[in-house]
């Protein structure tokens, strides 16, 4: 694609209606200062058709000859050539022209104008006609009709046209003169306004995966224009960042773990292999890898599923499974972990409000469920209780599991949902957890629309809440149901 | 030698710990997570840690960034389960000696560990020759005057460290410390029990003494340039 500059097309625009302002200015002052001044020398050729018209005078002795006053011709005001004129009298008695001029230039009189342009001896001029002016000195006795004139009268427009070729200089010159100060200061003000632009780009050139500073300069931050840009990249960049940094921590936890346990699969192979060792120490090496296989299988199941979970919310498409009871999956979860209670003498309360109905997998329900209780029975003390409630409330219903164990310091509770996160590491390790487990639970959560969220008690123990949206199409209840599953050897 | 090892995947702290126990023969404690690392760093004369990346409380970093802003000179040998170019730089320059990726070879790992422990005792070559005697830290085959000489574990072990810091003396509390696990009982009688058993088995082939005790203070084997006379009045 072919690229362009801004600020030269900025540059280029406001340079080009200055030059066409200023080509205006001198075609509009020319022209308007010409018209007034053809007008007025309209005027004054009047004025001298006028005055010749007026040197016609009858004789003081009655003769009848019309007689001509040439001392009173008034002086040309043009140097080199002078005016032309023509006086002619309609009864044919008198005719009187410039001296030298042949009289049949004005031959050419168009006929009905009053004024005309004409060349003659390599000379412009424009000229007058007035037709039947009576003539101004009268005598008595002068026998009627008394004759009519016709005046013609011509003056070269040479002076006239220089003045206007001087007026369109000066006023040229004089829109040169301030259209190049005001050209530098409308390029100076354009690349002075558009500083913040590319300030903002060079900025955002500078993002790149291994630096995510996005620092825009005070100038770029201070224009109102650009102030939505700023905030909108500010915001992508900040979630991408964190999306990215995740990603990358999930990798690197992930190398982690599943390194870790090759480690100890390769080290226990290689001890053994290393020296010759007596058979029963090669049976516990062997009993010992095993183990390490089935937690590194168990590792990458956990990890696939994570995968997995987050894959479904990444592909986001349309889920409408059929609606399944919650009550019973929490049932079935608690049924499961039965035995597990029991070895630590755990007793699991479960109370519902009936059959509550949401739309999701019952596989992903006892998943859920299955882990939620699981840490609950982890983080308990021996003999103590766990209670798993299930309420509905406005079109939406929440189950609680709420444990009386050892809870979770603040600053680890804010970070459970996180991928690999464990918030007692060595205790996790020790029960084989792989902190992924939450994590699963959040994303199959979040895929059917829930949501949930964990409150702790450091000492006292820890609730988890989970709210799904109700089923509205299927919102059936068989009244309260309250169980009291006794996990412990005698219930069993 | 003794070895600290910070992991806190107990199965392979255990196989870490096993292997330097049978193939480095040193004392070997364990720590589970990074702060209790620090701790037991701080307060024990470790001459390596093997030092897991991804730890609990404080990770390896962060423990190898405090050791050393404390001015600890110990050798570190980091565990890390990443390979990037820019982990190891920065692993490095935090002040790590040495660095292997998991899963690591067995192998490997021992001489690695043994290159760094010699190198914290100012050896760089692994045969290290004084006099009569000739100690090779990686077959731990000992000579004196070209024949072998068999020694218990224990003897080796108190004969290499007095080989590494020859002509220097050593306590019998650096000993014990140097040579002892946190899970043992410490007794000063066991070392005599060794030096003495040393000495019979070496100075017997060598004709001259080699081990020099000091009442009360420690122990010194002989440096290749003096001789018994000097040493005993540099004392």
């Amino acid at each position: 694609m072919k690229t362009f500059s801004l600020q030269k097309r900025l540059i280029f625009a406001v340079v080009a209606s200055q030059l066409l302002l200023a080509v205006g200015l001198v075609v509009v002052g020319t022209s308007f200062s010409w018209h007034y001044g053809r007008r007025a020398f309209d005027v004054s050729l009047l004025g001298r058709a006028e005055s010749i018209a007026a040197l016609v005078y009858y004789p003081d002795d009655g003769s009848r000859g019309l007689l001509f006053n040439e001392a009173k011709i008034p002086p040309a005001d043009h140097r080199g050539h002078g005016d032309l004129f023509s006086v002619v009298s309609d009864h044919g008695d008198f005719e009187r022209h410039t001296e030298g001029v042949d009289p049949r230039f004005f031959e050419g009189i168009p006929a009905g104008e009053r004024y005309w342009d004409f060349r003659w001896s390599g000379q412009s001029y424009r000229a007058i006609v007035l037709r039947d002016v009576a003539i101004l000195d009268t005598e008595e006795g002068i026998p009627q009709p008394l004759p009519k004139l016709t005046v013609v009268y011509a003056a070269p427009t040479g002076g006239l046209d220089h003045a206007m070729r001087e007026l369109a200089a000066i006023i040229g010159a004089v829109s040169l003169a301030v259209l190049v100060p005001t050209m530098v200061l409308a390029i100076w003000s354009i690349r002075k306004a558009l500083t913040p632009l590319h300030d903002l780009a060079t900025a955002a050139g500078a993002i790149s995966v291994e630096r995510w500073e996005f620092e825009p300069s005070d100038e770029a931050r201070g224009t109102e224009e650009l102030q939505p840009l700023i905030g909108s990249i500010t915001t992508v960049l900040t979630g991408l960042e964190a999306a990215f940094t995740r990603q990358r921590e999930f990798v690197g936890d992930a190398a982690h773990e599943l390194k870790t346990s090759l480690a100890i699969l390769k080290s226990t192979l290689q001890m053994l292999i290393a020296k010759p060792q007596e058979c029963s120490d090669y049976a516990r090496g062997l009993i010992a890898m095993s183990r390490d296989c089935d937690r590194l299988e168990r590792l990458l199941n956990r990890m696939l599923q994570t995968a997995r979970a987050e894959q479904r919310i990444a592909d986001g498409h349309e889920c409408r499974p059929d609606p399944v009871d919650l009550a019973s999956s929490c049932e079935s979860a608690i049924a499961q972990l039965a035995q597990c209670a029991a070895d630590k003498k755990i007793r699991i309360n479960f109370s519902a409000t009936g059959e509550v109905m949401v739309r999701a997998e019952m596989a992903d329900l006892e998943f859920i469920w299955l882990n939620l209780l699981e840490n609950a029975i982890q983080y308990s003390p021996h003999g103590s209780v766990v209670e798993v409630t299930c309420r509905v409330h406005a079109g939406s219903t929440t189950v609680t599991v709420t444990d009386h164990g050892y809870g979770i310091e603040p600053i680890h509770l804010g970070r459970i949902f996180e991928r690999f996160y464990r918030a007692d590491s060595s205790r996790a390790r020790a029960t084989g957890g792989f902190g992924l487990g939450l994590a699963i639970s959040k994303s199959l959560i979040t895929f059917h629309g829930g949501q949930i969220c964990a409150e702790s008690w450091p000492g006292k123990g820890t609730r988890i809440s989970v709210t799904f949206p109700l089923d509205r199409d299927s919102g059936g209840s068989d009244g309260p149901r309250t169980r009291d599953l006794v996990c412990d050897r005698r219930a069993f | 030698m003794r070895v600290l090892v910070v992991e806190d995947e107990e199965r392979l702290a255990q196989n870490v710990a096993a292997i330097l126990r049978d193939n480095v023969l040193c004392a070997v404690d364990i720590a589970p997570d990074g702060e209790e690392g620090l701790f037991l760093a701080g307060g024990n004369p470790y001459d390596l840690l093997v030092l897991d990346l991804m730890l609990p409380k404080l990770n390896g970093l962060q423990v190898l960034t405090r050791l050393r802003g404390d001015g600890r000179n110990i050798a570190v040998l980091v565990l890390t389960a990443r390979d990037e170019k820019e982990v190891v730089i920065k692993l490095l320059n935090a002040g790590a000696d040495d660095y292997l990726t998991k899963p690591f070879d067995l192998g490997e790992f021992v001489a690695r560990c043994k290159a760094l422990l010699r190198r914290g005792k100012g050896e760089h070559s692994p045969v290290i020759q004084t006099g009569p005697l000739v100690v090779n830290t990686v077959t731990r085959d000992v000579q004196v005057n070209r024949k072998r000489i068999a020694l218990t574990a224990m003897e080796y072990r108190v004969l290499e460290y007095l080989a590494m810091r020859r002509g220097a003396l050593v306590s019998k509390e650096e000993l014990l410390e140097h040579l002892y696990d946190y899970n043992w009982e410490k007794f000063g009688n066991v070392i005599e029990v060794y030096i003495s058993g040393l000495r019979r088995k070496i100075e017997g082939v060598a004709g001259e003494k080699l081990i020099q005790t000091v009442r009360g203070l420690g122990y010194t084997l002989r440096r290749e340039s003096e001789t018994v006379a000097s040493a005993a009045d540099g004392i």
